[in-house]
């Protein structure tokens, strides 16, 4: 999926004002924010998968590194399915957006005691760029 | 004689003084660099004295080689190669491998067995192959449960005649009974020995001979000779072969004395008390320290009763006829397979304005017993303290058992409790358990309905025992704090219950020819949580002149579907410390696959590094051209988790 080809994320497409035409347009932050989710959450796939076959990981072939393995590549599928949700669809999206959240969490903590400090990282950025989706609830401008 | 002669003389005399001591103390620093015995030193110190790695550094430690053997199984799929000479086609598949060998440095020469019977010979900076022995023995499990080896033995000439075979030799055990000479130069077996290059043990295995002596323990070796103790199939039979150990020539193999440690009017009844674990020696009085395991069958004693003094002793033999020059049983009428498992560590103490010479033993029921090793008598008192008794028809437990309150024992007296996030978890399994079993404290005897046994045939200290600051007089020990359920079955009941797919990985074990066949299994949850709280393992420094304990520490990790629990919880461990003179421990043991460094004035954890898996061996400190390497054996044991491997790695500074 482009995210370049979206529209503003809340969908409105809204007329530009001429205040706006005058000043070039600012990142949608809420784009932002989900492309830092999945693109923690793809990272953090990758990573619990080289965690599984290499045995300087210290949990190679490890269940739990078949759970983070899991929980990642959902975690990716959800930030990809909240680019395509239309925003009348609130329900849904708040759903996804708290199961994202909670995905968030449980990789956290499952990578903390898998003592995948680069895990721990990755799903720390996923954090922010959520935060910042879910805070940033239109295109912001300066 | 003139007086120009004298002074001539004089001179000569001084500088042959100063060369013979800078000979005796650049002998004394090559003695200091190698690590010639199982245990580091025949006293079993387990004590380096190198210092270039020190508190300071140690962090900086990185790997300088790692190999792999590839002798290793996870018992689960057949192994080409090795295993499948012994089975047409390689179908079947080969038992787990634990792998337990210290490193041995001597001879500019890294030597290991390998559970696969095997010798390598390694560079000791880089770990490449010099040569390999292959005994072409069994890979079978005939005694053990896996296929097991902690290493190999290692004998020189006194005057080595250049250009002789075998007038070095490197020793190895199998599990078929066979003991095999090697010349450590080449690896080709030693024609000398035995019948061209191997003694068969099992040969001497005359009485209820019902698996052959595995000798997977290397032997000690002293004065050209040999000392061999062997392992066999633990909690089968109640009549097994008697404990014997063997004096052995170390360059023909001839057999120059046995002890037994079961008299022979009992023998018919009983068995085992034998010689499993490491051994010492205190060269200076010739005496040869034993740790003797309990006798068969383990947890039923009722054709036993006080038949078997030397059953759980720690015993001393004059290394030259057998004969005991004292024993100490650690275990009355033992129930619980109390084996005495290690090497004594000896020691001298100063206490108290003397020098005693002592030793120090570790043991599975968590005491510390410190002796006074010419004698036998205990340098810390031992208390005879009040047992429960047995409710068990034909048993009759020993009214009292001996106590040692200093050092403070490794566990503590009472079992630490059910765990309430265990109990939690499980729906209250834990708590519901507990309050059916049997427990009346330390040596509660096994029971028809369960008892609920603290410390327990695992816990307390393993066959690692403990290391030993000379200077210091410092011992560190690391322990194990595991709770078991010790349940007898009636024949009738255990029959059927075996019938019904009673197996022993569920925990069943016959002791044929006794009235009961018993059900041993870990006090786990049904998610396999230890239902006891926390720690798992530990360790722990003490104060040998004083018997105070300096510090304990929670030790290692528990890992489970690869997810590690918290530091305070501690881990079961298998093997044992070293210390080095700059004062650092270094151990693996535990179940998380790590080796570490620890502080020896602290406790505190200073490095730590990921091996392939746990490293349940002692490991080997010594110099190598001017660098010092800290050598592992990384080989796993299913006690601790299934990961196994064949990979061994040394540590040193960058260069």
């Amino acid at each position: 999926m482009s995210i370049a080809m979206q529209t503003p994320a809340d969908g409105r497409n809204r007329p530009k004002s001429l205040d706006d035409q005058a000043k070039p347009a600012l990142p949608d932050w809420r784009l932002v924010g989900l492309t830092v989710v999945a693109v923690g959450a793809a990272a953090g796939t990758v990573v619990s998968i080289v965690d599984y076959v290499s045995p300087s990981s210290g949990i190679k072939g490890a269940e739990g590194a078949i759970l983070v393995m899991a929980s990642t590549a959902i975690l990716a599928l959800l930030a990809a399915a909240l680019f395509r949700i239309p925003p009348q669809r609130r329900i849904l999206r708040g759903l996804v957006f708290a199961a994202a959240l909670l995905d968030i969490i449980g990789s956290g903590v499952a990578a903390y005691f898998l003592e995948s400090n680069a895990l721990v990282a990755l799903l720390a950025i996923a954090l922010v760029g959520w935060l910042i989706a879910v805070a940033s609830r239109r295109p912001v401008h300066a | 004689m003139t007086g120009s002669t004298v002074m001539n003389l004089s001179r000569i005399t001084v500088r042959l003084l100063a060369a013979l001591a800078l000979a005796s103390s650049l002998g004394a620093a090559s003695r200091g660099q190698t690590w010639q015995e199982f245990n580091g030193d025949l006293q079993a110190r387990k004590y380096s004295p190198l210092t270039q790695i020190t508190p300071a550094n140690v962090k900086e430690l990185e790997v300088a080689w790692s190999m792999h053997t590839g002798d290793v199984s996870d018992g689960n799929r057949p192994v080409p190669g090795t295993y499948a000479r012994d089975m047409p086609g390689g179908s079947e598949k080969a038992p787990a491998t634990v792998w337990s060998a210290t490193p041995l440095f001597v001879n500019d020469t890294l030597y290991l067995g390998t559970p696969f019977y095997r010798i390598f010979a390694l560079e000791p900076d880089t770990g490449k192959v010099k040569w390999t022995f292959d005994t072409k023995s069994k890979i079978e499990a005939l005694t053990q449960p896996e296929l097991k080896n902690r290493g190999v033995a290692y004998w020189q000439a006194d005057k080595v005649v250049a250009g002789q075979p075998c007038q070095k030799r490197v020793y190895i055990g199998t599990m078929d009974a066979r003991l095999f000479a090697v010349d450590a130069d080449t690896g080709k077996a030693c024609e000398d020995f035995g019948d061209h290059g191997v003694v068969d043990i099992n040969k001497w295995n005359t009485e209820n001979a019902k698996w052959p002596l595995s000798v997977l323990q290397p032997p000690i070796v002293y004065k050209d000779m040999l000392f061999l103790g062997w392992a066999g199939k633990d909690w089968e039979d109640a009549q097994a072969p008697p404990g014997t150990l063997f004096a052995l020539d170390a360059r023909t193999g001839a057999r120059r004395w046995t002890f037994n440690a079961i008299a022979p009017d009992v023998a018919p009844r009983t068995g085992t008390s034998n010689v499993w674990a490491s051994m010492s020696i205190d060269p200076q009085r010739d005496l040869l320290y034993i740790p003797v395991s309990s006798p068969s069958p383990n947890f039923y004693g009722g054709e036993r009763k006080n038949a078997v003094p030397y059953g759980t002793s720690i015993t001393a033999l004059h290394v030259a006829t057998g004969e005991v020059a004292w024993s100490r049983q650690l275990v009355h009428h033992d129930l619980w397979d109390f084996d005495t498992n290690s090497a004594p560590t000896l020691v001298d103490i100063d206490k108290d304005g003397k020098t005693i010479p002592a030793l120090v033993e570790t043991s599975k029921q968590g005491f510390i017993y410190v002796l006074d090793r010419t004698i036998g008598e205990p340098v810390y008192p031992i208390e005879e303290r009040p047992a429960p008794p047995s409710d068990v028809p034909g048993e009759q437990a020993a009214p009292t058992q001996p106590y040692v309150p200093v050092p403070k024992p490794v566990v503590d007296d009472q079992w630490p409790g059910v765990y309430p996030l265990a109990d939690a978890l499980s729906l209250g399994y834990c708590s519901r358990t507990a309050k059916k079993l049997k427990y009346a404290g330390r040596f509660t005897p096994p029971s028809l309905a369960g008892t609920l046994t603290y410390p327990a045939t695992i816990g307390g200290t393993e066959w690692g025992g403990g290391a030993v600051d000379p200077r210091s007089q410092t011992f560190v020990v690391n322990s194990s704090s595991a709770v078991q359920i010790y349940q007898l079955m009636t024949r009738a009941d255990y029959d059927k219950a075996k019938s019904n797919g009673g197996t022993e990985t569920a925990g069943y074990f016959p002791m044929l020819g006794s009235p009961y066949g018993i059900k041993l299994t870990t006090f786990l949850n049904p998610l396999g949580m230890p239902c006891w709280k926390p720690p798992y393992g530990t360790i722990a420094a003490y104060d040998l002149k004083t018997g105070n304990q300096l510090w304990k520490e929670p030790f290692g990790e528990v890992q489970k579907w690869g997810f590690y629990m918290p530091d305070a919880w501690g881990s079961i461990t298998i093997g044992g410390p070293v210390i080095t003179a700059s004062g650092l421990i270094f151990i693996g043991a535990s179940m998380d696959s790590r080796v570490r460094a620890i502080d020896l004035k602290t406790g505190a954890v200073l490095w730590k590094a990921l091996v392939a898996a746990p490293a349940v061996s002692l490991p080997a400190v010594y110099s190598y051209k001017g660098r010092e390497y800290v050598a592992f054996a990384a080989g796993g044991n299913s006690i601790l988790t299934p990961r196994v491997s064949d990979q061994v790695v040394a540590f040193a500074l960058p260069r």
